[in-house]
């Protein structure tokens, strides 16, 4: 199967977003060719380079979605006329003025049936086709015309208040945005040759990456599959730079409208994780195309800890991570004062490098506090005396590795008030290691019920679920067994791969695409494809899941036990 | 923040029906942020000031009657910010909001709660736009000014014209001022005028350069 990877900022790029899981997949994927098509994001992530690529990429293309190059395309008068008819409808849906009863601030989220969907999607594919007859949209959509249009949909009446308020500064910034981000459809990637040869578009992110996947699905019809374990949309909101409000008004209508139209295109929408997948229903992903793959992370260097869980020393509470106000080390700290309290033999290990000028400081600061609530002590009159706290870095002579720091305790605590998918726990998990974690993010979800969650913010709560681990050896080896046999099932890298190979499966078992093949002379080639391909039988039901995997009808009914069931023992539940 | 705050009170419901009942009607375009800051307080009952009062006096601890309104407090920057929603719940979820948080204000998630939060926020830009008929009556003061010191220049070249010894060395002494002055108020309100005032003079410079040119012609080079 060949399949069109697209990234944004991503993939072949040293220092791009999920590189590390992108490289997983290709690798892993062996059997499959991969067509990267990536977008650069700036001229100092070009300068660095790629990773190394495996022999299963076939070829790897690039545009910039940073640099202004101009194309000298020039349109002719009807060509103008359709571009300002097209980027007229797309302005007039971002500034929410429509023929009939606006629809101000409900957002994105009004499925993917209404009018405004479709007339979002209408402009960007009349847009995409105008430039693929011109060879490129780039000059017409830095051109004034393109300013004019967007100033009169944004003064049309309907229009958001905000989008009213657009002075002509803000709609040069809007328009330059817009050329940034619509410079896919400029591209030369749908030819028969580019992405008109895949059998599927992955997209390894929502938003711009999934742009050339819609044209080249509106091109061609190639099936198109979205993996964000980021979501895309929310990451504009967080870090969109201060701007007016109609910039930023009209910005994120594009946006939201761009996501709720790959949602809707899509074949499959995978997501990292509940949370991630919450914010794609809202922007009107059918529940049915969303699949839930986690995150894959290499268990291997975890594997000699897991299976050794004696090495632990039974009075230490260890915490792991990057250093920055979100996780909340302050209240760790009181919560490890409760429990020096009632367990006086208690050590705390903080392992983590500071997080910028902002972690450093706070590093600083929990230094401080820990130095304040905890005197030195010592084993007699005559020892060195240390703190019952140590702040340490992976990587000096006594931590080599992220394994060690695990190991060296009996119980993993995380006390983060916020937290996406949180990477520490899944790697105390595959070292076998029983977890304390505030109830943020996706904890809950990660730890199953192998572990003790508390509320945030709670520092007496911590302390009393830590208190009760540290007395009680058995539950803590029974709960660390048990997290480390749900991380090798959930969250391992094989469970990822083996995850997309199947959703690879199905997307080009439900929606195959059907080629004619020509010979050399450009004419039909018969027989090229086998007759059974046109059967007029669906051979993947709407639920293929259950054909493929039970086989034949007859087989699929419920297994016949041999033997009268036998109530299992108490202790097996 | 609000200034709605306290007529808002009274009427936060006491049971998780009302609450989400009003919740969903926030987003519809009945309560779009254009009529929602003046259509809120309207609904409020009239006999709602002895029931707040009830209220406070028999509240067990402070923010308890609208703990939405605390949120919004906590937050207000995000909320005057936000464009729409999504972009609230975005900036909850960045500062610890979950669910179950959204739990304890009522809402079924963080969407929902940041969706009332939205319409209940009123923005800074509230106020009518900058009424349109302005325009038309500066382009005619703007015609005239441009048209004046042609005109005042005609006039003066015809009395000059039409007067003789001494009426016309009164005519000439008034013509000349009469165009300085129209030329004056052409530069000072005009086309030739700059729009920042504060900008150094080199503008002025140039236009004087440019007036004295038209009046003495390729002797001044």
């Amino acid at each position: 199967m060949r399949i069109g990877l697209l990234t944004e900022g991503g993939y072949p790029y040293v220092s791009g977003d999920a590189r590390l899981w992108c490289d997983r997949l290709v690798r892993g994927l062996g059997q499959h060719e991969f067509d990267v098509y990536a977008l650069s994001r700036s001229q100092h992530q070009e300068d660095e380079g790629w990773i190394p690529l495996p022999p299963n990429v076939r070829r790897v293309r690039t545009a910039p979605l940073w640099m202004a190059e101009d194309d000298e395309v020039i349109l002719g008068r009807r060509a103008r006329r359709r571009f300002t008819e097209c980027f007229g409808e797309l302005a007039a849906v971002l500034s929410g003025a429509s023929g009939g009863a606006p629809t101000a601030a409900t957002g994105p989220s009004e499925g993917t049936s209404t009018p405004e969907a479709d007339r979002f999607g209408n402009a960007l594919y009349g847009l995409a086709d105008l430039a693929r007859e011109e060879g490129g949209l780039v000059g017409a959509l830095r051109s004034e015309a393109a300013v004019r249009t967007l100033e009169r949909a944004c003064r049309a009446p309907g229009a958001h208040r905000a989008a009213r308020e657009a002075r002509v500064p803000d709609l040069l910034a809007v328009a330059a945005h817009l050329e940034r981000v619509l410079r896919p459809l400029s591209l030369d990637w749908y030819e028969d040759a580019g992405l008109g040869a895949v059998d599927l578009c992955h997209a390894a992110s929502g938003g711009p990456a999934a742009l050339p996947g819609l044209l080249a699905r509106h091109f061609t019809g190639v099936p198109l599959l979205v993996t964000e374990y980021g979501v895309r949309l929310r990451t504009h909101y967080l870090t969109a730079p201060d701007a007016p409000p109609a910039v930023r008004s009209l910005l994120a209508a594009f946006h939201g409208g761009l996501a709720a139209e790959a949602y809707a295109r899509a074949e499959v929408v995978t997501s990292g994780n509940t949370h991630a997948r919450r914010w794609q229903e809202r922007c009107g992903a059918d529940r049915e195309k969303l699949r839930t793959v986690y995150p894959g992370m290499d268990a291997r260097p975890f594997a000699e800890v897991g299976e050794s869980p004696e090495c632990a020393d039974p009075d230490t509470l260890v915490w792991v991570g990057r250093v920055e106000p979100a996780k909340d080390l302050v209240s760790l700290l009181h919560a490890f004062a409760e429990v020096r309290k009632r367990q006086p033999k208690t050590r705390l290990r903080i392992v983590g490098t500071p997080a910028g000028s902002e972690g450093t400081a706070y590093l600083g600061h929990c230094r401080t506090l820990a130095a304040q609530l905890f005197p030195d002590e010592a084993e007699g009159p005559h020892a060195d005396g240390d703190n019952p706290v140590s702040f340490e870095e992976i990587g000096g002579p006594e931590l080599p590795a992220p394994a060690d720091a695990y190991a060296s305790g009996a119980v993993t605590v995380l006390s983060s008030v916020v937290e996406g998918f949180p990477i520490s726990l899944v790697e105390a998990m595959l070292c076998g290691r029983v977890t304390v974690s505030t109830d943020v993010g996706a904890v809950v979800e990660v730890i199953g019920g192998t572990g003790l969650v508390v509320p945030p913010r709670n520092p007496r709560a911590l302390a009393e679920a830590c208190v009760a681990l540290l007395r009680d050896p058995d539950r803590r080896a029974r709960l660390g067994a048990a997290a480390r046999a749900r991380a090798l099932e959930l969250f391992t890298v094989e469970q990822n791969i083996e995850a997309f190979h199947g959703i690879y499966l199905e997307i080009v078992s439900r929606a195959p695409i059907r080629r004619v093949v020509l010979d050399e002379t450009g004419a039909p080639l018969p027989f090229a494809v086998p007759a059974e391909d046109h059967v007029p039988i669906r051979w993947a039901a709407p639920s293929p899941s259950l054909v493929t995997r039970d086989g034949p009808g007859w087989a699929t009914g419920r297994p016949v036990r041999a033997t009268t069931p036998v109530p299992a023992p108490e202790g097996a539940r | 923040m609000t200034g709605l705050g306290e007529l808002d009170r009274p009427e936060t419901p006491t049971s998780p029906g009302a609450r989400d009942a009003r919740s969903e009607q926030a987003p519809s375009p009945a309560a779009t942020p254009e009529t929602t800051p003046a259509a809120t307080p309207a609904t409020t009952p009239a006999s709602a000031p002895e029931v707040a009062a009830d209220r406070k006096s028999s509240a067990p601890h402070r923010g308890a009657a609208d703990p939405v309104k605390a949120l919004m407090y906590r937050h207000r920057e995000l909320c005057e910010r936000a464009v729409d929603p999504l972009e609230i719940a975005a900036g909850l979820e960045a500062h610890g909001i979950t669910d179950r948080t959204a739990a304890r204000f009522r809402h079924r998630d963080v969407f929902s709660l940041a969706e009332e939060m939205y319409a209940r926020v009123s923005r800074d830009g509230d106020a009518p736009p900058p009424s349109a008929p302005a325009a038309p009556r500066a382009r005619a003061d703007w015609a005239m000014l441009t048209l004046l010191p042609g005109t005042v220049c005609a006039t003066a070249v015809a009395a000059v014209h039409l007067t003789h010894g001494r009426s016309r060395l009164f005519a000439a002494a008034a013509g000349t001022l009469a165009v300085a002055l129209a030329l004056r108020a052409a530069l000072r309100r005009g086309p030739l005028s700059r729009p920042d005032r504060s900008a150094p003079d080199r503008a002025t410079t140039w236009t004087a350069w440019l007036v004295a040119y038209a009046v003495l012609g390729n002797g001044l080079l």
